[in-house]
């Protein structure tokens, strides 16, 4: 798709659908144009959604408009279009227990895509992930890298309590789940780490362009990182 | 100011609640509040709160309270009547209720969602600036009986020449609820995906007890779609009427996820969306396709009228010495504030 595409989405809202040759271009298109309508608050802004390829614009529609609104996004577009300042991507190091009662799916999960579970360990140790934004229910991390051989499939019952710090694939995609919440997503491991910070305004660390590094740990170092939040460190190889 | 404890008698569902947390999408935080805004800024219009007040929220069940101070109160939603020592009174009328007297919201026989505002602040922890309830932060209030609530309050008493109950004639806009409603829609994003193009209007659906403030699980017709692919993940507003694979529809509330993968048929108009929330298990609904035009001039005009009426309270208070028990933010928008609160959090350093 080469051309932006905004559909009305309500009588406050716009789905943009952004252009782009390759899925991480779109991705780029979708979390700039968000930054910047966020810095530039057109007037009745009340919220941005930038996901995998699309931002979702809600506005106040006593203070304008869709045609008001579309305008907004069409002159900021042209300003996004030249390289603007970004944020340096920060780095994380997730530590990870893998298998067992923590990762259920994760046999599944190699069967699907023809890996061991040794493999699939491996493989999603193996290199950074980026975090491509933070969606429901509050602030979990969603990320894509390294490719599987094959995308691996949603359960067909999706569960109705998934542990917070799960760690789950669908897709090309990781998750990390943040509470106690239904969840479809094939779970191979979970993190000690608590993702948030209710007190503070920002809610958690990491931002859309973030990577992140799973690391597997054993069972019994739980403790060491339990109920920590995640802290940034330099890249290593 | 005085300080009254309300002591809750019958609890029934009821939380204390306000307008939610809108501007957290950059962390996808639940937006929660209020599931019928309008009936909860009306509340808080009508004893001269300003429209963010905490207040109280019940769902399909009865209140009961008494209090050790007057308080100046009003009902507004779901309920038709509230009972004042057994006396039924206007709902949607500010009311003082007096020291010791029994005060009773009953149970709606039609609608789900009853709305209780207190003139003043009702004490409450807000997290992230509001005290929305977020069952999956496990943030929020749910009353039990024998629950106290402080109220600090400027409202001491009424003393009003003709009745030693104070009755005032607002004529706040109520709407009367059955147990149908017709709710109109705009074409939603993949409108175009399926062969009927929208939720027909001769479609009639029925509320499944499975639906909650997060949304309505509509059991009907499920429109046919014409296209396999699957969905990318993205935001998704209230009001979204998805086609979820299991057939059906889904209809998002307040309480939804902001993103989601299923397909969105059509949109539900913002005032529909309040009606939507008083639609209790069993009712039945009908979908008709409006325009976003008509849906935002429909919005505008909703606003005009509570705006009017938050002129008459003024006036009204005023004239019978009660000037003093205003908000000082009691005439501005349900909007002004909200757009840009948390919006920058995080990219603006």
């Amino acid at each position: 798709m080469n051309e932006l595409d905004i559909r009305e989405y309500g009588d406050s809202g716009l789905l943009l659908a952004l252009p782009g040759d390759t899925a991480t271009a779109r991705w780029e298109g979708a979390s700039q144009l968000a930054s910047a309508l966020r810095l530039a608050l057109p007037l009745g802004l009340v919220d941005v959604i930038a996901t995998f390829e699309h931002a979702f614009i809600s506005f106040d529609p006593l203070i304008t408009d869709h045609a008001t609104m579309r305008q907004a996004v069409r002159t900021l577009l042209d300003t996004v279009e030249r390289p603007i300042a970004t944020t340096p991507s920060q780095y994380f190091e997730i530590p990870v227990v893998y298998g067992e009662e923590y990762g259920p799916d994760l046999a599944d999960v190699g069967a699907q895509v023809g890996l061991s579970p040794t493999e699939v360990v491996h493989f999603h140790t193996g290199s950074p992930w980026t975090v491509r934004f933070c969606g429901a229910p509050v602030g979990a991390p969603f990320l894509n890298g390294p490719t599987l051989p094959a995308p691996v499939s949603r359960l067909p019952d999706p569960r109705t309590r998934v542990q917070p710090g799960s760690v789950a694939l669908s897709g090309p995609n990781t998750v990390i789940y943040p509470v106690v919440s239904p969840g479809g997503w094939r779970i191979i491991g979970r993190t000690p780490l608590r993702l948030f910070d209710m007190t503070d305004e920002n809610l958690v660390r990491y931002r859309p362009g973030d990577r992140f590094r799973f690391v597997s740990v054993p069972a019994a170092q739980w403790h060491v990182w339990a109920d920590r939040l995640p802290e940034t460190s330099a890249e290593t190889a | 100011m005085t300080t009254a404890t309300i002591t809750v008698l019958q609890a029934g569902h009821a939380v204390v609640q306000d307008l939610g947390r809108p501007g957290f999408g950059r962390v996808s935080l639940i937006v929660n509040g209020a599931s019928d805004q309008h009936s909860a800024v009306v509340a808080n219009t009508l004893v001269g709160n300003t429209a963010t007040a905490p207040l109280l929220e019940v769902t399909g069940s009865a209140l009961g309270l008494h209090c050790s101070a007057p308080v100046l109160v009003a009902a507004t939603g779901a309920v038709d009547h509230i009972l004042v020592d057994g006396v039924p009174q206007p709902a949607s009328e500010p009311l003082v209720v007096g020291v010791g007297q029994q005060f009773t919201m009953p149970s709606p026989t039609a609608g789900l969602r009853s709305y209780l505002a207190v003139n003043g602040w009702l004490a409450s922890e807000p997290v992230l600036g509001s005290v929305a309830p977020d069952p999956l932060l496990g943030v929020g209030r749910r009353l039990h009986a024998g629950d106290k609530l402080v109220i600090e309050s400027a409202f001491e008493s009424l003393d009003h020449p003709y009745s030693r109950l104070p009755l005032f004639r607002l004529c706040a806009p109520q709407q009367a609820y059955s147990h149908s409603a017709v709710i109109d829609m705009t074409a939603g994003p993949e409108a175009g995906q399926f062969a009927s193009g929208i939720v027909g209007s001769n479609w009639t659906y029925t509320v499944s007890p499975q639906s909650d403030h997060v949304g309505l699980r509509l059991r009907g017709a499920t429109p046919a779609r014409v296209v396999r692919e699957e969905m990318i993940s993205r935001g998704v507003p209230i009001g979204a009427i998805e086609v979820p694979p299991g057939g059906g529809l889904l209809v998002l509330l307040r309480g939804r996820l902001l993103v989601a993968g299923y397909p969105v048929i059509g949109v539900a108009s913002t005032t529909a969306v309040d009606r939507l929330a008083q639609l209790a298990p069993g009712d039945s609904v009908a979908f008709r396709l409006s325009d976003v035009t008509d849906a935002v001039r429909a919005v505008r005009a909703r606003d005009r009228a509570l705006r009017a009426l938050a002129e008459r309270v003024s006036v009204v208070f005023r004239s019978t010495g009660l000037g003093h028990i205003v908000h000082a933010g009691h005439l501005s928008r349900v909007s002004d504030g909200i757009g840009c609160r948390h919006i920058n959090g995080g990219d603006v350093e």
